[in-house]
């Protein structure tokens, strides 16, 4: 998939439906998942870059999946299309324009906080 | 019937997720393992009945989760294990599936997506609607 071109279906960075389905779900679901998106995402960020610098596939392919899993849960379709940008380059064993995916891959993940933090 | 669960999962969304809907359901979250070497210590400890588990998870002790699920498959058959993944893959599913797998379930993990799962399991295991 190119990110660049993955049509978004909502205006935001996240899908506004995918987020009501864990409000409906009751008890402090949507509210402990938007802290726990501001809590490990930077770590996350902070490791894939890691792994990239060190050459790492490895390292990056699984923490490019993670980051993608994260953005799944709330429907964060640029942010998981990223991710997978760079999962796949790091499973091809190929790092080459990760970086720069990166710096776009960090860019959204900020969009998807701040949306978050407005819909919790 | 109160049946328990062991969640296997490296992503702590996934957990909370999981257990969310795992308890809402009725089952008794045991325990959580964020690696497959960290849950087949807690599976040998808690033997529970149904365990969740991520196919994509880093290697730790040299235990990956196809080894995991394979040992567990090996010293409690009668374990129902779900596997959970973001990878759609055929081939990762059909190896799962066909080594004794109870289902298969693409992330994100959600009451739609465990809704079926959760209707194979009451025909599997009948005494755990009563």
């Amino acid at each position: 998939m190119n990110a660049d071109s993955h049509d978004m279906a909502n205006d935001g960075s996240i899908d506004r439906k995918a987020v009501q389905d864990l409000r409906n779900e009751g008890g402090n679901l949507l509210s402990d998942l938007v802290d726990m998106f501001i809590h490990e995402v930077p770590g996350q960020l902070a490791a894939l870059e890691a792994a990239l610098a060190k050459g790492d596939a490895g390292a990056a392919r699984l923490t490019a999946h993670t980051l993608k899993g994260t953005g799944a849960n709330f429907g964060a379709s640029r942010m998981q299309a990223l991710a997978n940008a760079i999962e796949e380059k790091a499973r091809n064993g190929s790092l080459e324009g990760a970086s720069a995916t990166l710096v776009e891959l960090r860019a959204e993940c900020a969009r998807v906080r701040d949306d978050l933090k407005a819909v919790r | 019937m109160t049946v328990s669960a062991l969640i296997i999962d490296d992503s702590p969304f996934a957990r909370k997720i999981i257990r969310h809907h795992l308890t809402k359901l009725g089952f008794h979250v045991e325990g959580e393992a964020e690696t497959a070497a960290e849950g087949l210590r807690l599976f040998r400890e808690l033997k529970p009945k149904l365990v969740t588990l991520d196919v994509m998870m880093p290697e730790r002790e040299g235990i990956d989760s196809l080894a995991a699920f394979r040992t567990i498959r090996k010293e409690i058959p009668e374990t129902a294990i779900v596997v959970v993944s973001a990878v759609p893959f055929e081939k990762t599913r059909d190896t799962f599936l066909s080594e004794g797998a109870t289902a298969y379930v693409i992330k994100p993990f959600s009451q739609f997506s465990f809704e079926p799962v959760w209707q194979k399991l009451q025909r599997a295991f009948p005494a755990w609607t009563a």
